[in-house]
């Protein structure tokens, strides 16, 4: 049985190569810097640099029953951003795995060169953008138990505001 | 009608600011016959703008143009104030304590602090209490006037289980400028949350839809939105004549003036009083004291979450409608002096996902959001020691697209501030634990929205700003009208306190203008 971690990610990469970068009008155009693979077709490098980053995007987060769309949307923002900060992390993510490629690198050694990146640029941006993309989220709203606006539902003075099921009698 | 006065009309007082300082300060002078312009930075919102939806309303209303943080201030938003009319009050959060007895006189109560100007205010509470009586007729507050408290939601509960397990005692769901049952064309509060994106049914009170719209049957009362003041006009007596800003074009204009009301929130006032020095006043406006922009307080404010063993859903309902009172005394026994309270506080999944850990990510980070509604918070507001070298000062090379220099927030905890917030954590720690929470939590160093001290009310002009009332010791007809007054911090939310200070102040500068004094 695979992995959650890994079904999300196969989603991930067939959700790009469906159609995700056609959704991503420009974003071509946007990826500047170091050429991560010169030989490479531009459509291939943004899909792989696309992939990477929604990967890192669910490390940063993981919640298996989510729509992993929302992890290529994370990943988009990141590439729209056209940061250099982020053509670089990409550059050497790329790079520096050697024979393994980063999406197939085990747990400990994706958290572990996570980790190494906490404190730079890079990071504290995808951090940031994944927050501003889940927790903005209806479908995170659900899933946190968090109701969103309340005013269509005319609040909650008659939806339970003062309901509590747990405390201790007496108390 | 709202009225449309001449540019050179001299016979007006001009307000900079519409929030409570400004809002109620202006207002009660229009009820006065007295002509008012009121001078708003941020532009006008309506009711339909109002969503329930805490990013957008942080970006409709927050002041977000350049300010430095330096020290505990954080940089970028080292104070979350609004840029609108209604000014705070769009995002205040309601809660109406009064400063009590002691906190009036901090320095005869807890003697020197090093490093500290305590002083005790030029009013007692006494003098301050039929102000206090009339600010919360006017704002319909909860637990006063015989107008019922609103319901406890859960996270109210829980708290105050919590807080009685710890053997806490004096805890109600506090007084509140928010309706609990229809009152002066405000309806009840459905319980919605968002109380810090603005009240989206007007059941919570503010300057923006009630004082000003007010003021505007009169013909007395001209706001003139979008309008960011740029100087303060001196003449050569030394007096203030005019004030100049810029409208949404960016088109300079001077309204000519009688008296002139600073009421920009702490950062902005001091801001405009230093920017608008003359060969006469080098320091700045009302500066001869050079007091302006120092012991600038913010509160001691932080944070206590616990995950609690069970649904809390701390979303649903008034977001800060509840409190302890037990901690807001002097004893030094805790180790520290002044008081704190604690209030209720619930945040969006956004804020907690951003601050439960700073910096948090991962498995273990993500399955503690999915801990969201089970979360239960408090926050800590305590009285924090004005110092001279917490100040507001402007940047000496970078200024903003006006050309104004950019002011930077300089603030640092005390020793007293550290001992407060230890034992704060502490108690909070034990109270939600006392429920058998998983986890407990704690969170500071955000943008500050309790803003006061840095044009301080007292008899010395060698040592204050501002007499009693507000009114610069240095230029008679410049009047300080917000937090910025406050001599000292005390425990409580200043709003309530700053709209009793304006009720003073107006009914007095209203004296002096019909006794052609001023």
């Amino acid at each position: 049985m695979l992995s959650s971690r890994r079904q999300v990610l196969l989603t991930i990469s067939q959700l790009i190569a469906a159609g995700g970068l056609a959704a991503c009008g420009g974003a071509e155009t946007n990826t500047q810097g170091q050429d991560i693979n010169p030989t490479a077709p531009p459509e291939a490098r943004q899909e792989s640099n696309l992939q990477l980053l929604a990967g890192i995007a669910y490390d940063l987060f993981p919640f298996d029953d989510l729509d992993p769309m929302l992890y290529v949307t994370i990943a988009q923002r990141m590439l729209d951003l056209d940061s250099p900060a982020v053509t670089e992390a990409l550059a050497m993510m790329q790079e520096n795995n050697g024979s393994t490629p980063w999406l197939e690198l085990d747990e400990t050694q994706r958290i572990e060169l996570l980790s190494m990146l906490e404190q730079g640029a890079f990071f504290t941006t995808m951090r940031a953008t994944a927050i501003e993309v889940l927790f903005r989220d209806p479908e995170v709203f659900a899933l946190l138990g968090y109701g969103g606006s309340a005013i269509e539902q005319g609040g909650y003075i008659n939806r339970g505001f003062a309901d509590i099921t747990w405390l201790p009698e007496g108390k | 009608m709202p009225a449309n006065f001449d540019l050179n009309d001299n016979s007006v007082v001009v307000v900079i600011g519409s929030g409570a300082g400004g809002g109620t300060v202006g207002s009660e002078l229009v009820k006065r016959g007295i002509k008012v312009v009121c001078l708003e930075a941020g532009p006008r919102l309506g009711l339909n703008d109002i969503v329930n939806n805490e990013p957008e309303m942080f970006g409709k209303l927050s002041w977000l143009d350049r300010r430095i943080g330096e020290g505990y201030a954080p940089d970028g938003l080292p104070v979350w104030s609004v840029k609108g009319v209604g000014g705070t009050t769009t995002h205040w959060t309601a809660c109406c304590p009064r400063l009590q007895d002691f906190e009036f006189k901090s320095l005869s109560t807890y003697g020197e602090l090093e490093d500290c100007n305590l002083a005790d205010w030029p009013v007692t509470l006494e003098e301050m209490d039929p102000w206090y009586e009339q600010a919360e007729f006017m704002m319909a507050v909860t637990g006063t006037h015989g107008i019922d408290r609103l319901p406890g939601s859960a996270n109210f509960k829980v708290m105050e289980a919590a807080a009685r397990s710890i053997g806490y005692e004096d805890i109600d769901t506090y007084n509140m400028a928010i309706n609990s049952s229809p009152r002066d064309g405000r309806p009840a509060c459905l319980q919605l949350g968002f109380c810090n994106s603005g009240c989206a049914i007007n059941a919570k009170w503010t300057t923006l839809f009630n004082h000003i719209p007010q003021a505007e049957q009169t013909d007395f009362y001209d706001l003139r939105p979008e309008s960011m003041v740029t100087r303060i006009v001196t003449d050569e007596s030394g007096n203030a004549t005019a004030v100049r800003y810029v409208d949404r074009d960016g088109v300079e204009h001077e309204q000519q003036a009688r008296v002139v009301c600073v009421a920009a929130n702490v950062v902005e006032t001091t801001r405009l009083l230093l920017n608008s020095s003359t060969p006469q006043h080098p320091n700045g406006l009302a500066n001869s004291s050079d007091q302006v922009g120092r012991n600038y307080m913010r509160h001691v404010m932080a944070m206590v979450f616990g995950v609690m063993p069970g649904e809390v859903n701390w979303h649903k309902g008034t977001t800060c409608a509840g409190v302890i009172r037990d901690e807001v005394k002097h004893d030094p026994q805790r180790g520290f002096a002044g008081g704190f309270q604690y209030h209720l506080l619930a945040l969006g999944p956004e804020y907690i996902a951003n601050n439960l850990i700073p910096g948090g990510w991962g498995k273990e980070y993500a399955n503690l959001m999915l801990d969201y509604d089970k979360l239960a918070g408090v926050i800590i507001t305590g009285e924090d020691p004005p110092q001279a070298t917490n100040r507001i000062t402007l940047h000496p090379t970078e200024v903003d697209h006006l050309g104004l220099p950019v002011p930077v927030v300089t603030y640092n905890k005390h020793p007293n501030t550290e001992a407060m917030l230890k034992y704060g954590y502490q108690k909070g720690r034990e109270m939600y634990e006392s429920l058998g929470a998983t986890e407990v939590f704690f969170h500071e160093g955000f943008g500050a929205t309790h803003n006061m001290g840095t044009c301080r009310i007292g008899h010395d002009p060698a040592t204050s700003v501002c007499n009693s009332y507000g009114q610069t010791h240095d230029i008679a007809n410049l009047f300080v009208s917000d937090g910025s007054l406050f001599t000292t911090a005390g425990s409580a939310n200043p709003t309530l306190t700053i709209i009793s200070l304006m009720l003073r102040q107006a009914d007095y500068l209203a004296d002096q203008l019909e006794a052609g004094i001023l």
